[in-house]
Protein backbone atom coordinates (compact mmCIF):
# COMPACT_ATOMS: atom_id res chain seq x y z
CA UNK A 1 0.00 0.00 0.00
CA UNK A 2 1.13 3.39 -0.90
CA UNK A 3 1.22 5.84 2.09
CA UNK A 4 2.05 9.60 1.34
CA UNK A 5 3.31 11.67 3.91
CA UNK A 6 2.89 15.12 3.33
CA UNK A 7 6.24 16.26 5.13
CA UNK A 8 5.61 20.04 6.45
CA UNK A 9 8.74 22.26 5.02
CA UNK A 10 9.77 25.30 5.97
CA UNK A 11 8.83 28.01 3.44
CA UNK A 12 11.77 29.05 1.05
CA UNK A 13 13.76 32.63 2.09
CA UNK A 14 15.45 34.38 -0.29
CA UNK A 15 18.79 35.17 1.03
CA UNK A 16 19.20 38.43 2.80
CA UNK A 17 20.93 41.36 0.49
CA UNK A 18 23.36 44.32 1.67
CA UNK A 19 23.18 47.33 -0.21
CA UNK A 20 25.77 50.21 1.05
CA UNK A 21 25.54 53.68 -0.17
CA UNK A 22 28.15 55.72 0.31
CA UNK A 23 29.42 59.64 -0.47
CA UNK A 24 30.90 62.59 1.42
CA UNK A 25 28.89 64.84 4.06
CA UNK A 26 25.93 66.06 1.65
CA UNK A 27 26.29 64.15 -1.13
CA UNK A 28 22.78 63.13 -0.99
CA UNK A 29 22.94 59.28 0.10
CA UNK A 30 19.94 59.37 1.80
CA UNK A 31 17.36 59.95 -0.92
CA UNK A 32 19.29 57.57 -2.68
CA UNK A 33 19.08 55.08 -0.12
CA UNK A 34 15.26 55.73 -0.06
CA UNK A 35 14.67 55.49 -3.44
CA UNK A 36 16.39 52.12 -3.98
CA UNK A 37 14.75 51.11 -0.67
CA UNK A 38 11.30 51.90 -2.11
CA UNK A 39 12.03 50.34 -6.00
CA UNK A 40 13.38 47.15 -3.62
CA UNK A 41 10.31 47.41 -1.50
CA UNK A 42 8.26 47.32 -5.19
CA UNK A 43 9.37 43.98 -5.91
CA UNK A 44 8.25 42.31 -3.03
CA UNK A 45 11.25 42.01 -0.48
CA UNK A 46 11.53 43.98 2.76
CA UNK A 47 13.79 46.83 3.01
CA UNK A 48 15.63 48.31 6.48
CA UNK A 49 17.38 51.51 5.36
CA UNK A 50 19.94 51.74 8.07
CA UNK A 51 21.33 55.36 8.85
CA UNK A 52 24.83 54.04 9.33
CA UNK A 53 26.55 56.87 11.36
CA UNK A 54 29.29 55.31 13.97
CA UNK A 55 31.36 58.37 14.71
CA UNK A 56 29.09 58.93 17.65
CA UNK A 57 32.00 58.03 19.94
CA UNK A 58 34.28 60.47 18.20
CA UNK A 59 31.56 63.11 18.04
CA UNK A 60 31.56 63.16 21.80
CA UNK A 61 35.19 62.90 22.32
CA UNK A 62 36.42 65.74 20.11
CA UNK A 63 33.59 67.94 21.91
CA UNK A 64 34.84 67.14 25.45
CA UNK A 65 38.15 69.35 26.44
CA UNK A 66 39.52 66.79 28.74
CA UNK A 67 39.22 63.88 26.07
CA UNK A 68 39.62 66.14 22.83
CA UNK A 69 43.59 65.87 23.12
CA UNK A 70 43.90 62.45 23.18
CA UNK A 71 41.58 61.87 19.72
CA UNK A 72 44.62 60.92 17.40
CA UNK A 73 43.78 59.57 13.93
CA UNK A 74 44.68 56.55 14.88
CA UNK A 75 42.31 56.29 17.96
CA UNK A 76 39.97 57.93 16.20
CA UNK A 77 39.56 55.17 13.17
CA UNK A 78 39.80 52.56 15.80
CA UNK A 79 36.80 53.35 17.80
CA UNK A 80 35.08 54.33 15.17
CA UNK A 81 35.70 50.91 13.66
CA UNK A 82 34.73 49.37 16.79
CA UNK A 83 31.47 51.16 17.15
CA UNK A 84 30.41 49.64 13.94
CA UNK A 85 31.43 46.36 14.94
CA UNK A 86 29.22 46.70 17.81
CA UNK A 87 26.02 48.02 15.73
CA UNK A 88 26.14 45.11 13.23
CA UNK A 89 24.50 42.23 14.37
CA UNK A 90 21.47 44.08 15.19
CA UNK A 91 21.54 46.75 11.96
CA UNK A 92 22.87 44.20 9.45
CA UNK A 93 23.50 40.45 10.40
CA UNK A 94 19.90 40.10 12.20
CA UNK A 95 17.92 41.08 8.97
CA UNK A 96 20.15 39.77 6.66
CA UNK A 97 19.58 36.55 8.50
CA UNK A 98 15.96 36.63 8.51
CA UNK A 99 15.88 37.10 4.37
CA UNK A 100 15.63 40.96 4.39
CA UNK A 101 17.34 43.62 2.31
CA UNK A 102 19.73 46.02 4.13
CA UNK A 103 20.32 49.78 2.39
CA UNK A 104 23.03 51.47 4.62
CA UNK A 105 23.03 54.84 4.28
CA UNK A 106 26.56 55.05 4.21
CA UNK A 107 28.96 52.15 5.66
CA UNK A 108 32.77 51.06 5.74
CA UNK A 109 33.81 53.02 2.69
CA UNK A 110 32.99 56.47 4.23
CA UNK A 111 34.98 55.05 7.66
CA UNK A 112 37.93 54.16 5.13
CA UNK A 113 38.09 57.77 3.02
CA UNK A 114 37.85 59.46 6.54
CA UNK A 115 40.99 57.71 7.59
CA UNK A 116 42.52 57.89 4.35
CA UNK A 117 41.54 61.64 4.49
CA UNK A 118 43.70 62.35 7.71
CA UNK A 119 47.02 60.25 6.59
CA UNK A 120 46.90 56.99 7.49
CA UNK A 121 48.37 53.39 5.91
CA UNK A 122 45.63 52.31 3.21
CA UNK A 123 45.50 48.64 4.20
CA UNK A 124 45.78 48.97 7.86
CA UNK A 125 42.61 50.77 7.61
CA UNK A 126 40.86 48.74 4.90
CA UNK A 127 41.53 45.46 7.72
CA UNK A 128 39.55 47.11 10.38
CA UNK A 129 35.91 46.80 8.28
CA UNK A 130 37.15 43.88 6.73
CA UNK A 131 34.93 41.89 9.32
CA UNK A 132 31.71 43.57 8.68
CA UNK A 133 29.62 41.64 6.42
CA UNK A 134 30.22 42.86 3.02
CA UNK A 135 27.49 44.53 0.83
CA UNK A 136 26.88 42.67 -2.65
CA UNK A 137 26.46 45.96 -4.02
CA UNK A 138 28.50 49.54 -3.37
CA UNK A 139 26.67 52.67 -4.70
CA UNK A 140 28.57 55.76 -4.83
CA UNK A 141 26.90 59.17 -4.81
CA UNK A 142 29.67 61.44 -6.22
CA UNK A 143 28.87 65.03 -5.12
CA UNK A 144 31.00 67.65 -6.03
CA UNK A 145 32.76 69.16 -2.23
CA UNK A 146 31.74 72.60 -2.93
CA UNK A 147 28.23 72.29 -3.31
CA UNK A 148 28.02 69.14 -0.69
CA UNK A 149 29.34 71.53 2.06
CA UNK A 150 26.50 73.89 1.57
CA UNK A 151 24.16 71.42 2.19
CA UNK A 152 26.07 70.28 4.99
CA UNK A 153 26.74 73.56 7.38
CA UNK A 154 24.54 76.06 5.86
CA UNK A 155 21.90 76.43 8.71
CA UNK A 156 22.82 74.00 11.11
CA UNK A 157 25.70 76.69 12.58
CA UNK A 158 25.08 80.69 13.26
CA UNK A 159 25.91 83.35 11.06
CA UNK A 160 30.12 83.97 10.68
CA UNK A 161 30.53 80.32 12.25
CA UNK A 162 29.92 78.68 8.83
CA UNK A 163 32.05 80.84 6.97
CA UNK A 164 34.62 80.64 9.62
CA UNK A 165 34.46 76.72 8.81
CA UNK A 166 33.94 75.93 5.90
CA UNK A 167 37.78 76.56 4.04
CA UNK A 168 38.98 73.81 6.66
CA UNK A 169 36.29 71.29 6.49
CA UNK A 170 36.15 72.26 2.25
CA UNK A 171 39.77 70.95 2.04
CA UNK A 172 38.56 67.66 4.34
CA UNK A 173 35.67 66.60 2.21
CA UNK A 174 37.98 67.06 -0.57
CA UNK A 175 39.91 64.43 0.44
CA UNK A 176 37.44 62.26 1.18
CA UNK A 177 35.88 62.61 -1.98
CA UNK A 178 38.91 61.98 -3.68
CA UNK A 179 39.60 58.64 -1.46
CA UNK A 180 36.24 57.63 -1.82
CA UNK A 181 37.10 57.65 -5.96
CA UNK A 182 40.24 55.84 -5.28
CA UNK A 183 38.09 53.06 -3.49
CA UNK A 184 35.62 53.08 -6.28
CA UNK A 185 38.39 52.68 -8.94
CA UNK A 186 40.45 50.47 -6.82
CA UNK A 187 43.23 52.86 -6.37
CA UNK A 188 42.95 52.03 -2.76
CA UNK A 189 42.38 48.67 -1.09
CA UNK A 190 38.96 48.45 0.47
CA UNK A 191 37.84 45.87 3.22
CA UNK A 192 36.03 43.43 0.56
CA UNK A 193 35.75 42.96 -3.10
CA UNK A 194 32.41 44.69 -4.05
CA UNK A 195 30.34 45.49 -7.19
CA UNK A 196 30.24 49.19 -7.31
CA UNK A 197 28.29 51.79 -9.58
CA UNK A 198 28.81 55.33 -9.06
CA UNK A 199 26.74 57.88 -9.25
CA UNK A 200 27.63 61.02 -11.39
CA UNK A 201 27.51 64.86 -9.61
CA UNK A 202 25.59 66.04 -12.53
CA UNK A 203 23.51 63.12 -14.23
CA UNK A 204 19.76 62.89 -13.37
CA UNK A 205 19.62 61.09 -10.34
CA UNK A 206 16.70 59.26 -12.10
CA UNK A 207 18.69 57.78 -15.31
CA UNK A 208 21.86 57.73 -13.02
CA UNK A 209 19.89 55.12 -10.58
CA UNK A 210 19.35 52.76 -13.21
CA UNK A 211 22.60 51.24 -13.47
CA UNK A 212 21.98 50.94 -9.41
CA UNK A 213 18.89 48.99 -9.90
CA UNK A 214 20.42 46.86 -12.70
CA UNK A 215 23.36 45.37 -9.65
CA UNK A 216 20.69 45.06 -7.36
CA UNK A 217 18.17 43.16 -9.51
CA UNK A 218 21.28 41.32 -10.81
CA UNK A 219 22.36 40.63 -7.20
CA UNK A 220 18.68 39.83 -5.58
CA UNK A 221 18.00 37.40 -8.92
CA UNK A 222 21.20 35.77 -8.72
CA UNK A 223 21.19 35.08 -5.22
CA UNK A 224 24.15 37.18 -4.39
CA UNK A 225 22.76 38.13 -0.99
CA UNK A 226 25.31 37.67 2.25
CA UNK A 227 23.97 35.70 4.97
CA UNK A 228 24.96 36.62 8.56
CA UNK B 1 59.27 55.06 14.68
CA UNK B 2 62.99 55.63 14.69
CA UNK B 3 65.99 56.81 16.22
CA UNK B 4 64.20 56.04 19.48
CA UNK B 5 66.41 56.00 22.90
CA UNK B 6 64.14 54.73 25.38
CA UNK B 7 63.66 51.28 26.18
CA UNK B 8 60.02 49.38 26.48
CA UNK B 9 59.62 46.93 29.39
CA UNK B 10 56.47 44.90 28.96
CA UNK B 11 54.97 42.44 31.63
CA UNK B 12 52.80 39.82 30.68
CA UNK B 13 50.81 36.84 32.29
CA UNK B 14 47.76 35.87 33.11
CA UNK B 15 45.13 37.39 35.73
CA UNK B 16 46.76 37.96 39.13
CA UNK B 17 50.54 36.62 37.95
CA UNK B 18 51.99 39.51 39.92
CA UNK B 19 52.06 42.12 36.82
CA UNK B 20 50.74 45.22 38.14
CA UNK B 21 53.14 44.58 41.61
CA UNK B 22 56.12 43.96 39.57
CA UNK B 23 56.15 46.61 37.45
CA UNK B 24 55.46 48.90 40.30
CA UNK B 25 59.12 47.00 41.96
CA UNK B 26 60.30 47.56 38.77
CA UNK B 27 60.15 51.11 38.24
CA UNK B 28 60.91 51.97 41.39
CA UNK B 29 64.35 49.62 41.26
CA UNK B 30 65.14 51.72 37.72
CA UNK B 31 64.86 54.75 39.71
CA UNK B 32 66.66 54.17 42.12
CA UNK B 33 69.62 53.50 39.59
CA UNK B 34 68.96 57.19 38.20
CA UNK B 35 66.93 55.87 35.04
CA UNK B 36 63.30 57.50 34.41
CA UNK B 37 60.45 55.66 34.23
CA UNK B 38 57.03 55.92 33.20
CA UNK B 39 54.10 53.47 33.72
CA UNK B 40 50.99 52.25 31.56
CA UNK B 41 48.83 49.64 31.91
CA UNK B 42 46.10 47.51 29.88
CA UNK B 43 42.71 49.65 29.49
CA UNK B 44 43.89 52.88 31.00
CA UNK B 45 43.11 55.16 28.26
CA UNK B 46 40.77 58.19 28.63
CA UNK B 47 38.78 57.50 25.60
CA UNK B 48 38.39 54.08 25.06
CA UNK B 49 38.75 51.97 28.74
CA UNK B 50 35.02 52.75 29.42
CA UNK B 51 33.90 51.27 26.01
CA UNK B 52 36.07 48.19 26.56
CA UNK B 53 34.90 47.60 29.90
CA UNK B 54 30.93 47.92 28.70
CA UNK B 55 32.03 45.91 26.01
CA UNK B 56 33.39 42.97 28.39
CA UNK B 57 30.01 42.92 30.26
CA UNK B 58 27.77 42.95 27.88
CA UNK B 59 25.56 40.43 27.32
CA UNK B 60 27.09 38.84 23.91
CA UNK B 61 31.02 39.93 23.82
CA UNK B 62 31.79 40.48 20.78
CA UNK B 63 35.69 39.66 20.01
CA UNK B 64 36.44 41.56 17.29
CA UNK B 65 34.82 44.75 18.98
CA UNK B 66 36.72 43.99 22.28
CA UNK B 67 39.90 43.90 20.05
CA UNK B 68 39.34 47.18 18.13
CA UNK B 69 38.61 48.75 21.67
CA UNK B 70 41.75 47.37 23.26
CA UNK B 71 43.95 48.54 19.97
CA UNK B 72 41.99 52.04 20.36
CA UNK B 73 43.30 51.82 24.43
CA UNK B 74 46.55 50.57 22.86
CA UNK B 75 46.87 53.30 20.37
CA UNK B 76 46.27 56.04 23.00
CA UNK B 77 48.57 55.52 25.13
CA UNK B 78 51.70 54.72 22.60
CA UNK B 79 51.09 58.21 21.26
CA UNK B 80 49.98 59.86 24.77
CA UNK B 81 52.13 58.49 26.64
CA UNK B 82 54.79 55.70 25.02
CA UNK B 83 56.52 57.32 22.25
CA UNK B 84 56.54 60.62 23.72
CA UNK B 85 58.23 58.72 26.14
CA UNK B 86 60.93 56.64 24.36
CA UNK B 87 61.88 60.00 22.55
CA UNK B 88 62.83 61.19 25.56
CA UNK B 89 64.81 58.36 26.66
CA UNK B 90 62.84 57.27 29.46
CA UNK B 91 62.33 53.48 30.49
CA UNK B 92 58.18 52.57 30.00
CA UNK B 93 57.49 49.65 32.08
CA UNK B 94 54.44 48.22 30.61
CA UNK B 95 51.47 46.09 32.29
CA UNK B 96 50.67 43.98 29.17
CA UNK B 97 51.13 45.10 25.56
CA UNK B 98 49.30 43.56 22.40
CA UNK B 99 50.29 40.22 23.68
CA UNK B 100 46.77 39.70 26.09
CA UNK B 101 44.31 41.40 23.97
CA UNK B 102 45.78 39.28 20.86
CA UNK B 103 45.75 35.96 23.06
CA UNK B 104 41.71 36.69 24.37
CA UNK B 105 41.09 37.23 20.95
CA UNK B 106 42.72 34.38 19.06
CA UNK B 107 41.38 31.94 21.66
CA UNK B 108 37.61 33.41 20.49
CA UNK B 109 38.53 32.51 17.00
CA UNK B 110 39.51 35.61 15.71
CA UNK B 111 41.78 35.61 12.79
CA UNK B 112 45.43 35.22 14.34
CA UNK B 113 47.20 37.31 11.18
CA UNK B 114 43.89 39.93 11.22
CA UNK B 115 44.95 40.83 14.57
CA UNK B 116 48.62 41.20 14.04
CA UNK B 117 47.97 43.83 11.89
CA UNK B 118 45.88 45.54 13.71
CA UNK B 119 48.71 45.54 16.59
CA UNK B 120 51.03 46.72 13.82
CA UNK B 121 51.10 49.67 15.00
CA UNK B 122 52.57 49.23 18.07
CA UNK B 123 56.43 49.48 18.74
CA UNK B 124 57.99 46.59 19.42
CA UNK B 125 59.41 46.38 23.43
CA UNK B 126 63.05 45.82 24.41
CA UNK B 127 61.80 42.91 26.77
CA UNK B 128 58.90 41.12 27.23
CA UNK B 129 58.75 38.76 30.24
CA UNK B 130 56.33 36.83 30.94
CA UNK B 131 55.00 36.07 34.74
CA UNK B 132 54.29 32.43 34.77
CA UNK B 133 51.55 31.31 36.91
CA UNK B 134 49.45 28.30 36.62
CA UNK B 135 45.71 29.06 36.30
CA UNK B 136 44.78 27.15 39.71
CA UNK B 137 47.69 29.13 41.71
CA UNK B 138 46.11 32.45 40.01
CA UNK B 139 42.45 31.72 41.15
CA UNK B 140 43.47 31.25 44.95
CA UNK B 141 45.43 34.72 44.74
CA UNK B 142 41.86 36.70 44.91
CA UNK B 143 38.66 36.47 44.94
CA UNK B 144 35.76 36.38 42.10
CA UNK B 145 37.17 36.93 38.48
CA UNK B 146 36.51 38.83 35.58
CA UNK B 147 33.33 37.22 33.76
CA UNK B 148 34.81 37.54 30.47
CA UNK B 149 38.80 37.20 31.70
CA UNK B 150 37.59 33.88 33.02
CA UNK B 151 36.07 32.99 29.23
CA UNK B 152 32.44 32.35 30.59
CA UNK B 153 31.21 33.83 27.30
CA UNK B 154 32.79 30.59 25.93
CA UNK B 155 30.77 28.38 27.61
CA UNK B 156 33.49 25.96 28.77
CA UNK B 157 31.87 25.77 32.34
CA UNK B 158 28.44 27.18 34.29
CA UNK B 159 30.81 27.93 37.01
CA UNK B 160 32.82 31.26 36.95
CA UNK B 161 35.75 29.66 38.36
CA UNK B 162 35.84 26.15 36.68
CA UNK B 163 35.59 28.37 33.64
CA UNK B 164 38.55 30.55 35.26
CA UNK B 165 40.22 27.19 35.22
CA UNK B 166 39.28 25.83 31.90
CA UNK B 167 40.09 29.61 30.23
CA UNK B 168 43.00 30.24 32.47
CA UNK B 169 44.71 26.92 31.16
CA UNK B 170 44.42 27.85 27.32
CA UNK B 171 45.92 31.27 28.07
CA UNK B 172 48.62 30.17 29.90
CA UNK B 173 49.52 27.77 26.98
CA UNK B 174 48.88 30.34 24.42
CA UNK B 175 51.41 32.59 26.18
CA UNK B 176 54.42 29.51 26.40
CA UNK B 177 53.82 28.96 22.85
CA UNK B 178 54.23 32.76 22.22
CA UNK B 179 56.91 32.95 24.71
CA UNK B 180 58.80 30.25 22.63
CA UNK B 181 58.33 31.54 19.35
CA UNK B 182 58.97 35.24 20.02
CA UNK B 183 61.54 34.38 22.49
CA UNK B 184 60.14 36.23 25.89
CA UNK B 185 61.51 35.65 29.15
CA UNK B 186 59.55 33.35 31.34
CA UNK B 187 59.83 34.09 34.99
CA UNK B 188 58.37 31.47 37.23
CA UNK B 189 55.61 33.53 39.30
CA UNK B 190 54.86 31.35 41.66
CA UNK B 191 57.72 31.28 43.93
CA UNK B 192 58.54 34.94 46.95
CA UNK B 193 58.27 37.98 45.40
CA UNK B 194 61.85 38.81 46.02
CA UNK B 195 62.93 35.79 43.66
CA UNK B 196 60.54 37.28 40.73
CA UNK B 197 61.74 40.43 41.13
CA UNK B 198 65.29 39.96 41.25
CA UNK B 199 64.96 37.85 37.96
CA UNK B 200 63.14 40.84 36.14
CA UNK B 201 65.59 43.11 37.69
CA UNK B 202 68.55 41.51 36.19
CA UNK B 203 67.06 41.67 32.84
CA UNK B 204 65.90 45.14 32.99
CA UNK B 205 68.92 45.86 33.58
CA UNK B 206 70.58 44.04 30.84
CA UNK B 207 68.10 45.98 28.56
CA UNK B 208 68.93 49.34 29.99
CA UNK B 209 72.53 49.35 29.95
CA UNK B 210 72.59 49.28 33.82
CA UNK B 211 74.73 46.02 33.31
CA UNK B 212 76.57 45.57 30.50
CA UNK B 213 76.56 48.21 27.04
CA UNK B 214 72.71 47.88 26.89
CA UNK B 215 70.81 47.03 23.86
CA UNK B 216 69.54 50.50 22.38
CA UNK B 217 68.53 50.36 19.12
CA UNK B 218 66.86 51.74 16.52
CA UNK B 219 63.01 50.63 17.50
CA UNK B 220 60.30 48.95 14.74
CA UNK B 221 56.66 48.44 14.69
CA UNK B 222 55.94 44.70 15.09
CA UNK B 223 53.87 42.75 17.23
Amino acid sequence: MLIIRFVPTRPIRPPGLLVAVEGIDGAGTTAVASLLARWIERRGRRVHVVAWEASAPVRRAAADGRTRQSLTARVAALLVAAEAHRRTDDLVRRPIGAGDVVIADRYAWTGVARDLARGLEPGWIASLYERLPAPAVVVLVRERPGRAIGRTIDGRLPPGQAEAVAPAFGAFLDRVALALDDLAAGRSPGPWPARTVVLDPDGRLEVGLAPARDAIAAALDGGEGRAA
Amino acid sequence: MTGAQGFLIVLEGIDRSGRSTHAGLLEAHLRHHGRGVTRTSLGSSVLSADALRRAKRGRRPDPVEIALLSAADLAERVERVVDPALRAGLVVVADRWTGTPIARAELRGVDRNWLDRLFSFAPSPDLVALLDLDPEASLARRGEPDPYEAGLDLHLADDLRESYRLFGARLAGWFEAESRRRGWLRVPASGPVDRVEARLEAAADRIVGLIGSGRGRARTKAP
